[in-house]
């Protein structure tokens, strides 16, 4: 299927530190990718650059058929792209009920109330995110991502700070947004998690990026094994 | 927000002495800047970038929102200022 969000060879650079050299990334329709990376590789980067939340030196980014040099996050969001943070998304100033309710009117989205109930987080409505547990607060971003029913989401490591029956629920979430048709892509240290959810590997390393293309291709992949996943993962791949 | 800025400047403007109510055109501009200013640095504080942007809101709806209610605050304490003298 037509990737609806191509970034294609980006260039950054923070001061004098090269992080991407000539990275690419693509999400397609009812697939779900995850962009695997050292720390410090440029995943994160590569990411924002693709929700058009920072610029890239270099390199285009096509959106739902639109190419661009240069774009806003909120373009984008306008045409169907959400974009999870690797921080809170959530205001802490409001209840989650009041956030659900802005982003069903500015999309006519899906039912709040019925989107909490999904995520198992409907006694949790009236509370504040930081009265939540992380977990809880994921689930209520995921509940935000399934009010607003996106074309293509981007999450940079959703599963930070869960504990695995949460991150269960999480990849069950992520899934059935993939199988809805949404273009998912994901990134994250979790990889037993993320590879078990995976229909699609990127491998970010070195400033550039390998499409290994399905898990069980991508742990095959010498390289990938020898400098990302470790001995640790070969001898149980194996 | 205005409100508490405005109570702090109409504080500091009797402590001076001079007309607390009505200010000033220039000054009236330089305190719905200082609202935009303190209101953006709120959002960023409180990491609400991402969600607004998640929203589609542009940063000049983001400055329309915090420097409406400062400017309406603003022209009805002109207008109270006006009738009371």
């Amino acid at each position: 299927m037509k990737p609806i969000l191509t970034v294609e060879c980006v260039a950054k650079s923070f001061g004098r530190r090269r992080v991407l050299s000539s990275a690419s990334l693509r999400a397609v329709p009812s697939e779900l990718r995850v962009l695997l990376g050292r720390n410090g590789s440029g995943k994160s980067t590569l990411l924002k650059i693709g929700a058009g939340w920072i610029a890239p030196d270099s390199g285009s980014i096509q959106f739902a058929g639109r190419a661009y040099l240069s774009v806003r996050l909120r373009d984008l969001a306008a045409k169907g792209l959400f974009y999870l943070p690797d921080h809170d998304l959530l205001s802490t100033a409001f209840t989650i009920r009041h956030q659900l309710e802005m982003i069903r009117r500015q999309f006519s989205g899906r039912n709040s109330a019925e989107a909490a109930g999904l995520l198992g987080i409907a006694a949790h409505l009236d509370k504040r995110p930081s009265e939540l547990s992380g977990g809880e607060r994921r689930r209520a971003e995921l509940a935000a991502l399934f009010v607003r029913r996106p074309l293509c989401l981007l999450a940079d490591e959703p599963y930070r700070g869960v504990a695995p029956k949460d991150a269960e629920d999480l990849t069950k979430a992520f899934s059935s947004l993939a199988a809805d048709g949404v273009a998912v892509v994901i990134t994250g240290h979790e990889v037993q998690t993320l590879l078990d959810a995976a229909g699609h590997v990127t491998w970010c390393t070195s400033g550039t990026t390998y499409e290994l293309g399905p898990p069980q291709v991508a742990i095959r992949n010498e390289s990938f094994r020898r400098d990302y996943l470790g001995s640790w993962y070969r001898a149980r791949a194996i | 927000m205005w409100l508490v800025v405005r109570a702090a400047i109409t504080g500091l403007l009797i402590l001076a002495g001079s007309e607390a109510l009505r200010l000033s055109t220039i000054a009236l501009v330089e305190v719905v800047l200082l609202i935009v200013a303190l209101g953006s640095i709120e959002t960023r504080r409180r990491g609400e970038s991402v969600f607004l942007a998640n929203l589609g809101v542009s940063p000049i709806v983001l400055t329309c929102f915090f420097a409406g209610p400062a400017l309406v605050g603003e022209f009805v304490l002109r207008f109270w200022s006006t009738l009371l003298a």
